[in-house]
C-alpha cells in the first residue's frame, strides 16, 4: 500500500520523531511506513490522518484506488 | 496487570535471585557454575540497566518504543524461530535415530544448549523481520 506520508510530512514542516511522537509510534515505525516496507493497523492510520487534517484515503493510496 | 513496571521488577527480582543461587551454589560446592550464573546475572543486570535508559530517554521525547510494528515483527520472529527449531530438531531425531550412534549426554546441558539455539534463532530472525519492514 502507498501512502503520502513523507510529502505530507515536509509540506508541514514535521519530523520524523514530532510525527512519531506525535501517533504514539517509534520513529523506526515511521521510517518503514515512508518507505511502504509496513502497513499501519486501521487505528494508526486515523491517527496519521489527524494529524495532517486529511481522510484515510488521501494519506494512504489503496492499490485498487490507484490512479 | 504486567505493566512495563512489573515486567522491570520482576525482571530484577529474577537476576537477583539468580545471583543469589549462583553464590550459594559456588559457595556450597566450589564449583565454576555457581560463578558463571552470577556473572551472567550481573551482565544481563548490565544489559538491561543501559536498555531500560535508553527505553525511558525515548518515551520522554514521546515515543512509543513497543508499538505496533515491533509486535509485528516480534510476531514473525517468534513464529519463524519456532518453525526452524522445530524442523531442525525433527531432522535431527530423524537423522540421528536411524544413522546416528548412541551418545551419552547431561540432559540439563542438552537442554540449555537447545535453549541457547532456539534465543539465538529468534534474535537473528528478529533482526533481519526487523531490517525487511
Amino acid at each position: 500500500m502507498e501512502n503520502r506520508l513523507r510529502e505530507l510530512r515536509e509540506e508541514h514542516g514535521i519530523t520524523q520523531e514530532e510525527l512519531a511522537a506525535r501517533v504514539n509510534v517509534s520513529r523506526q515505525t515511521i521510517i518503514s511506513l515512508e518507505k511502504g516496507k509496513y502497513n499501519p493497523s486501521i487505528g494508526l492510520a486515523y491517527s496519521l490522518a489527524r494529524v495532517f487534517k486529511m481522510p484515510i484515503e488521501s494519506v494512504f493510496i489503496f492499490e485498487d484506488g490507484k490512479e | 496487570m504486567m505493566t512495563t513496571k512489573n515486567r522491570y521488577f520482576l525482571s530484577y527480582l529474577a537476576l537477583v535471585l539468580l545471583f543469589g543461587l549462583g553464590l550459594w551454589q559456588s559457595v556450597r560446592t566450589g564449583g565454576s557454575f555457581g560463578i558463571g550464573l552470577m556473572a551472567g546475572a550481573v551482565g544481563v543486570f548490565v544489559a538491561l540497566s543501559f536498555k531500560q535508559a535508553r527505553i525511558r530517554r525515548l518515551e520522554a521525547q514521546g515515543m512509543n518504543v513497543y508499538d505496533e510494528r515491533v509486535w509485528f515483527v516480534a510476531g514473525r520472529a517468534a513464529y519463524s524461530a519456532y518453525v526452524t527449531f522445530a524442523l531442525g530438531c525433527a531432522l535431527v531425531v530423524l537423522v540421528g535415530s536411524i544413522w546416528g550412534p548412541q551418545v551419552l549426554v547431561n540432559p540439563y546441558n542438552l537442554l540449555g544448549v537447545a535453549l541457547c539455539i532456539l534465543v539465538l534463532l529468534y534474535i537473528v530472525y528478529f533482526y533481519y523481520f526487523n531490517a525487511k519492514s
